[in-house]
């Protein structure tokens, strides 16, 4: 085996300059799937956050506010009034409202409060810093993202003391700063089309005419750590309840959200949103059919090249002792190491192009999915080196190998 | 001719494999030029056509513009004029550069109309609409104010201000020769001195370097050029040269509003295009930017391998006299002879078999690739084929007949 490792290595040496060629064109088909993968998921951007919520049972919420009916016995305000009042609930994740009241100031930070589902599954466009799934927890320290133009003046690495309800004063840092014009979790009702999941994300841009003078985003976790108050807002609710619940009590359910809002079945807002997503994969298809017949047929023309090239040298072995299937061996084991160069030069074209700022405007990003490509594409790279030496070389003796390859 | 045609049967013959490959390369990279620019397409093409159906846009003779009217994004803003409310040059020489500054590279130019008094309601009533203007042009240049040069700007003679001119306020403009003896010399004159023409407005006189627009109505010049004392006047109209980013219109909005807030009776919204949009077509931009460089690499690495199986070829050709030149020619011949052919099948397969589906995903780019496209593109792929092409071989063919023959690559 070591042996073989050895000639493999060898079989690079040898043609250093051209496998050097292919490691770079592997890179740069590396880096076409990233882009390709990051452009199919910014387009789904908005259901695969909520993807496993949406097969649940339940409803979507919106609830309307209403300080004039706080008194009110079916008056909605915190995710208890609803749990208390339907046992049916199991779980419900929504976005909130609070005001950060900043301490020996008369400034106060208006901020939506993110379920952890929400911080965890949806993370808008960043100008700068981190978002809150990045940003180190920190005992004592409440992490903030602000929008890019605010009013209250914050920029990413501002920390300002908050007055908690019970007066303890607690650090808030801000991490990050969210693009103006960045899509984030509407906010208002007025233009919210409940059925429609796309909807649920609105591009928020400062205007001071409009009155959208900036806001916060904090985590709902974090909130409850430190004791810190915060009302269901206009935005969205996803409301599931028991498996074990009637169709009967989820009616009473949304009967009681009407009352004090507006809501819609669970399972329309999931068959809408599956159908946007269908459209939007439809859209992307021609990009992802076309990408992927390229990466075959590149593979394809690589392994053959290769194959052809080491033909002789291969036609040697065999007359010294091995078989094919070493041969094939030394083949896969010089394309293992090609590919191990072209991960490393992509790798290196994406840190590169980040951080010149080349991918500023772009929604190319790096994750699980887009690794998941790149480990695709260099399993069927090393498919084709095992098939294609195979098909070259055939029911053909080294003789005749070495006869027409001098 | 002959030659070339031998040659490529013999690499048929000899090299099945290769010449296979390469016929599947180029294929595969026209169809890829192809499909890219589609995509680059469909997102200019659908932004054209969904601000051209959103707003209702004038060309500068006010006529309604149609679809294939190259003045788009060009934008008129209606000023309230009255009396009362009247603004003069010097309180607004900031705006120039201020838009400039907001709307960046997207900013073709500013076109603005002045006074050189101001007119009663019953003086414009009684002239019908034929007071002179001072129409002042701007665009920024490297953070300068400076005269833009307007593709469809009427000129009868002359030249437009130059640089110069404009950054040192110098006394220059352009005139509308034609219309001015309309004018009541205390507005605007014209004189003439040694075949020179020189016009007289706001206590100031200014050469005339150009001769505009038979119909304009007055005189054109740079903001530096212009009277401080001349009156701000109906309207203004703005260029771009791309949609503005949401955050580019905010800045310009708040520079009109900072100049003209009290002015403004009609609000005019230029459409933008979102973030998010602008991300993912951007991407996808660069998708089909990174594919053109795979598969030109690609088409490299193996045209190598092609050089590197006919070395012996080479090497024979060169010991009976050929020169590098002449084998490099043969190369490019036989090279551009595939490729073309290969393209006119990839174009043919494209149009037939491709866009009826992609008609569908992208209407906007499809229903504007013609046949001038599919030539432009077919130039494009050539002429960067030969050049790649040109320079392996030129590379492989530096190396002596002997090493050729020998194995290609020096020991």
């Amino acid at each position: 085996m070591i042996t073989y490792i050895r000639f493999a290595l060898l079989e690079l040496k040898k043609n250093s300059r051209f496998n050097l060629i292919i490691a770079f064109e592997i890179a740069i088909l590396l880096v076409v799937v990233v882009v390709t993968v990051s452009s199919v998921l910014s387009q789904l951007r908005y259901y695969l956050p909520m993807k496993d919520i949406l097969d649940s049972k339940g409803c979507v919420a919106q609830i309307v506010y209403s300080s004039s009916r706080y008194d009110e016995e079916d008056a909605i305000y915190y995710e208890e009034d609803i749990k208390n009042k339907y046992p049916c609930v199991d779980n419900i994740v929504s976005m909130s409202h609070t005001t950060l009241s900043v301490a020996d100031a008369e400034k106060y930070v208006n901020a939506y409060v993110y379920d952890d589902m929400l911080v965890e599954g949806y993370k808008p466009i960043m100008k700068n810093g981190k978002w809150l799934t990045e940003a180190k927890q920190e005992d004592g320290v409440l992490n903030v993202v602000v929008t890019e133009l605010n009013d209250f003046g914050f920029k990413t690495g501002d920390e300002y003391q908050i007055q908690s309800d019970d007066g303890s004063i607690i650090t808030a840092r801000v991490v990050g700063e969210i693009l103006d014009g960045a899509a984030v979790l509407s906010r208002y009702g007025k233009d919210l089309e409940l059925t429609e999941i796309d909807s649920y994300f609105a591009a928020y841009y400062y205007d001071e005419d409009k009155g959208d003078l900036g806001f916060g985003i904090v985590s709902e976790s974090e909130m409850d750590k430190y004791g810190l108050d915060y009302t269901l807002s206009t935005g969205v609710s996803f409301i599931t309840v028991k498996d074990s619940s009637t169709d009967e009590e989820l009616q009473t359910l949304m009967d009681g959200i009407n009352n004090s809002g507006r809501c819609v079945e669970m399972s329309t807002v999931n068959s809408n949103s599956i159908r946007t997503v269908k459209k939007s994969l439809l859209f992307m298809a021609p990009i992802m059919i076309g990408v992927l017949l390229f990466v075959v047929i590149t593979n394809i023309c690589l392994s053959s090249i290769n194959a052809k090239k080491q033909l002789r040298s291969y036609g040697v072995y065999y007359i010294c002792g091995s078989r094919w299937k070493q041969c094939v061996f030394i083949s896969v084991f010089s394309s293992i190491v090609t590919a191990a160069i072209a991960a490393v030069l992509a790798a290196l074209a994406l840190f590169i192009g980040d951080k010149s700022g080349l991918l500023k405007n772009t929604v190319i990003e790096f994750g699980s999915w887009q690794l998941l490509a790149c480990l695709a594409v260099v399993v069927l790279y090393l498919i084709t080196a095992i098939i294609m030496p195979l098909a070259i070389i055939g029911r053909t003796n080294p003789r005749e190998i070495l006869k027409n390859n001098e | 001719m002959r030659y070339t045609l031998k040659n490529i049967k013999q690499f048929i013959k000899n090299n099945t494999l290769y010449f296979f490959l390469f016929l599947l390369s180029v294929f595969m990279s026209s169809l890829i030029l192809l499909s890219a620019y589609v995509i680059y397409t469909e997102y200019h093409e659908k932004t054209y056509r969904e601000i051209n159906g959103a707003v209702g846009l004038y060309d500068e003779s006010g006529s309604e513009m149609d679809e294939e009217s190259p003045e788009y994004l060009l934008f008129q803003q209606p000023l309230d004029k009255y009396y009362e409310n009247s603004m003069m040059l010097g309180e607004c020489r900031g705006f120039f550069e201020e838009v400039g500054n907001a709307l960046g590279d997207k900013l073709d130019y500013i076109s603005f109309e002045c006074y050189p008094r101001l007119y009663s309601a019953q003086e414009l009533n009684d002239m019908e609409w034929n007071a002179p203007y001072i129409t002042i042009y701007a665009t920024q240049k490297n953070g300068e104010v400076v005269f833009p040069n307007i593709k469809n700007m009427v000129m009868t003679s002359g030249r437009i201000p130059t640089e110069y001119e404009a950054l040192n306020g110098e006394a220059v403009c352009l005139a509308g020769i034609e219309r001015m003896s309309i004018f009541d010399e205390s507005d605007m004159k014209l004189t003439q001195e040694d075949g020179q023409y020189y016009v007289t407005t706001c206590g100031a006189k200014y050469k005339v370097v150009g001769r505009f627009n038979p119909l304009a109505l007055g005189i054109a010049m740079a903001p530096q050029s212009a009277p401080d004392n001349c009156y701000v006047g109906s309207m203004f109209e703005i260029k771009l040269n791309d949609v503005p980013t949401v955050k580019e219109y905010a800045a310009y909005k708040s520079v009109v509003d900072k100049y003209f807030g009290d002015m403004i009776t009609q609000s005019y919204e230029i459409p933008t295009v979102s973030v998010e949009t602008e991300y993912f077509y951007t991407t996808n931009v660069w998708l089909s930017i990174i594919i053109i460089l795979a598969a030109a690499v690609n088409l490299a690495a193996l045209y190598e391998s092609v050089l590197m199986s006919r070395r012996k070829t080479f090497a024979i050709f060169r010991l009976n006299g050929a020169s590098k030149l002449k084998i490099c020619e043969m190369c490019l011949a036989e090279t551009a002879g595939i490729s073309a052919i290969v393209f006119i099948l990839a174009a043919v397969v494209f149009k037939f078999l491709v866009m009826p589906v992609l008609s569908d995903y992208y209407p906007y780019a499809v229903s504007v690739i013609s046949l001038k496209t599919y030539i432009s593109m077919f130039l494009i792929y050539l002429a960067v084929t030969i050049i790649i092409i040109f320079v392996l071989v030129l590379r492989y063919l530096s190396k002596t007949p002997v090493t050729l023959l020998k194995g290609g690559e020096s020991k």
